[in-house]
């Protein structure tokens, strides 16, 4: 290390750490998602049905049994979210970043509400999170496209990460940070 | 020189990397328009069953109050410069532009591209009747198909709340979103393609912000648009590669599949199905050297290339085996050429997950996680990768392919903590080919690659492929790869094409800027009378004379001319004493 060079090392790294972006999709952190949702849910996908609307747009309604509500105050036994797209008979209807829900899987997702009071989710793929639990630990993990696997976006998540020195992440870190951030 | 430019534009400029990857269905069918037999049922106002283009709407307002007609100009110069793929039937029409307030919906019949620029209380970008939300996304491309994967309309917004955008692509330094270039991505997806494998392929999952290389299409995409859409009466031109990638005798989901040039350049890549078959098609007939090798390292924490990169269906990719050795294969028209791949189980004892893009500065360490470009300028240069895996001696860095001279490398451990970095000393002939070459670190045994993710660049570009330089054509047209500003187009009726003009430096919508065509020269002797005058190769010219300037009529003398040089002489033998006027014409 010259240590003469010091700021301008540090000043080029940072630089490029800036540029590191989606083509299309800029991972939102787990506090901006918990700062847009009006509500997070933890639950397991128990059905969805595929609808047109009266515009004749195909959307899909998930139904969650619900776990725990995270933030915000939706309560009961299912709740409801919906989606653009989905396959209503012939037809599909998709983008790459549409979120991808099955039956029986476990989920926490974060939505915002609609005019009509409908429960979307929050950066599309970006705000829906697996639930899984390794067999060697039995521990509950989560994970999306941009978070609990490799992320670019966060200079230090980056860092740490490619040291092996960021855990993957848990659900119950997931839910400290969520409550942390709506407080 | 500058004549000389125009038809080696064609041969050298655009990016020659290939790697496409397509969406297809449980029969193997790939998502697309069917633009060879419109589907009847796809409404007229989507393709347009007469020029079987496919028909984009367009809303006036743009992003920005006062750039919005360079705005939507940037989105025509990339749907133009998909519809420029040479050898295929992809057409692109505009219909009428419209008023703002436009949404998604894939049931109107009609393909709308605009800016969100409404936010609903809260923050919320909402779109698609409020049912989809982007605030995590640039642009979000919405196709929608039958279930054989044809198109039936497609829809793209961009994020006009969250993010801010400009279109000149001069403008090195803003670090705002290029329209044009995350347009032409997704306008890779409205045509039914998936992410890259390559690094510094148009359609990898993530590019730099501002002008970078990703901007302009590269031939890795023209392929792909070849592929769905090319013409049948070209298809014999090309050949095919397909094969099986196994390991244990069984498929590997996932492998990335490169053929690469004798140059090294990669010429077209793909990653297996869930069965381990590739298919590497249309390429052109040719020796090529090709490898495999896993989209990551199992090992590495944060991976340059993931396997969700490619697409959510790529999750659970097979990473965990070794890159192979490289094959020579030959492709030969109209045919398909058998390459299978047996891979063994582990993976290499280093990995590479961040780069150290060129550099003269031996002090100045950048840490990257993008693709990189670098210059043919027959000087030393630095590149380097990082990782926390990489050996502290006796490994080489390389780049793929010829044209190039490597200097010392070093090894540091202490330039990012917990980082090593290995810098090689590389000189890039002038005269080496430019395209996408991949890195990789080899020690002993142990190979690890980064596919892709250096371009060597030529200073110019010809994202149109039309043969004549990019820059010259974004300075004089609104689209730089419109039909107006295409090479054999003449938009000021001069007489001359843009290919002609711009070899002249004249200004090609200005019918009183063209070549000037002046006699030099005129001699007579014995074989006759010879003049001579500056010309424009390629271009054809008609000597014209009379005998009287006031009141006979010009006669056609001889043949028309084709001029070979930048001057032309032409000799009229049957003149030799008598007095006469010539005058010459630049035919169109």
């Amino acid at each position: 290390m010259k240590a003469g060079n010091f700021i301008t090392i540090i000043c080029a790294w940072l630089a490029s750490l800036s540029l590191g972006q989606a083509a299309t999709q800029l991972p939102l952190t787990i506090e901006t998602l918990a700062g847009k949702a009006e509500a997070v849910v933890h639950g397991k996908v128990k059905g969805m049905t595929c609808k047109r609307d009266a515009t004749g747009r195909i959307f899909t309604e998930v139904q969650l049994k619900l776990t725990e509500t995270l933030k915000g105050k939706p309560n009961g036994e299912v709740f409801r979210l919906v989606h653009g797209g989905g396959i209503l008979g012939g037809k599909r209807s998709r983008s790459v970043a549409d979120p991808k829900f099955k039956i029986g899987e476990e989920v926490v997702v974060f939505v915002v509400f609609n005019s009509r009071g409908e429960a979307i989710p929050v950066g599309m793929n970006q705000g829906r999170f697996e639930v899984f639990r390794p067999v060697a630990s039995g521990e509950a993990m989560v994970r999306n496209p941009f978070h609990g696997l490799a992320k670019r976006n966060d200079g230090r998540a980056v860092f740490k990460r490619a040291l092996g020195q960021a855990q993957p992440l848990t659900l119950s870190e997931l839910k400290r940070r969520i409550r942390r951030a709506a407080k | 020189m500058k004549r000389l430019l125009a038809p080696l534009l064609a041969l050298g400029l655009a990016k020659a990397a290939m790697a496409f990857v397509l969406f297809k269905n449980e029969n193997g069918e790939p998502l697309r328009w069917r633009l060879d037999e419109p589907d009847p049922l796809v409404h007229p106002n989507v393709v347009n069953r007469e020029t079987r283009a496919i028909r984009i709407h367009l809303a006036k307002d743009g992003w920005s109050d006062d750039k919005a007609e360079s705005e939507l100009n940037s989105i025509r110069s990339a749907a133009a410069q998909w519809q420029a793929v040479p050898g295929t039937i992809l057409k692109f029409e505009e219909g009428e532009l419209l008023e703002p307030g436009v949404d998604i919906n894939g049931e109107d019949n009609q393909n709308v591209i605009f800016w969100v620029k409404e936010v609903a209380p809260g923050g919320a970008v909402l779109v698609n009747n409020e049912r989809t939300e982007i605030s995590g996304a640039l642009a979000v491309t919405f196709p929608t198909y039958f279930d054989d994967h044809t198109i039936v309309e497609a829809d793209m917004v961009f994020n006009g709340v969250n993010h801010r955008w400009f279109t000149d692509y001069s403008n090195t330094f803003s670090k705002d979103n290029f329209v044009e270039a995350v347009a032409l991505h997704e306008f890779g997806h409205f045509i039914g393609l998936q992410h890259s494998p390559l690094g510094a392929a148009t359609m990898f999952s993530r590019t730099a912000a501002g002008v970078s290389v990703s901007a302009g299409l590269t031939l890795d995409e023209a392929a792909a648009a070849q592929s769905l859409y090319g013409r049948d009466s070209e298809s014999d031109l090309f050949g095919a590669i397909s094969g099986k990638v196994t390991m244990s005798g069984k498929g590997v989901f996932g492998a990335v599949v490169i053929a690469e040039d004798e140059h090294g350049n990669i010429v077209q890549s793909t990653v297996t199905e869930p069965s381990g078959d590739y298919d590497i098609a249309p390429i052109p007939p040719g020796k090529y050297r090709m490898r495999v090798s896993p989209l990551h390292s199992p090992d590495a924490n944060q991976p340059l290339v993931r396997d969700i990169d490619i697409s959510i269906e790529h999750q659970g990719a097979e990473v965990n085996f070794r890159p192979s050795d490289a094959t020579d294969v030959t492709v030969t028209a109209d045919d398909t050429t058998d390459a299978d791949f047996s891979v063994r189980k582990g993976s290499s004892a280093f990995y590479i997950n961040a780069v150290r893009p060129a550099t003269t500065k031996e002090n100045v360490y950048e840490l990257a996680f993008e693709p990189f470009a670098i210059e043919r300028t027959g000087a030393k240069q630095l590149i380097g990768v990082y990782s926390p895996s990489l050996p502290t001696n006796s490994a080489k860095l390389r780049m793929t392919g010829d044209g190039l001279t490597y200097g010392k490398t070093t090894y540091d451990q202490g330039v990012f903590v917990g980082f090593n970095l290995i810098t090689v000393e590389i000189t890039v002939a002038k005269n080496a080919k430019p395209g996408v070459r991949s890195l990789f670190v080899e020690k002993g045994n142990d190979r690890s690659y980064l596919n892709g993710f250096v371009e060597i660049t030529s200073g110019t570009n010809d994202y149109d492929f039309d043969g004549v330089e990019d820059a010259w054509q974004r300075e004089h047209f609104p689209i730089f790869a419109s039909a107006a500003s295409r090479a054999e187009a003449d938009p000021d009726g001069d007489g001359y094409t843009n290919s002609e003009e711009h070899a002249a430096g004249n200004n090609p919508n200005d019918e009183s800027s063209f070549p000037q065509l002046e006699i030099n020269s005129i001699t007579v002797n014995e074989n006759g009378t010879t003049i001579q005058w500056d010309s424009l190769p390629g271009k054809r010219y008609q000597v014209w004379s009379k005998k009287d300037v006031a009141k006979a009529t010009w006669k056609k003398v001889g043949e028309p001319q084709t001029a070979y040089r930048a001057f032309t002489f032409f000799t009229d033998p049957g003149e030799r004493e008598e007095i006469q006027f010539y005058r010459v014409q630049a035919l169109p």
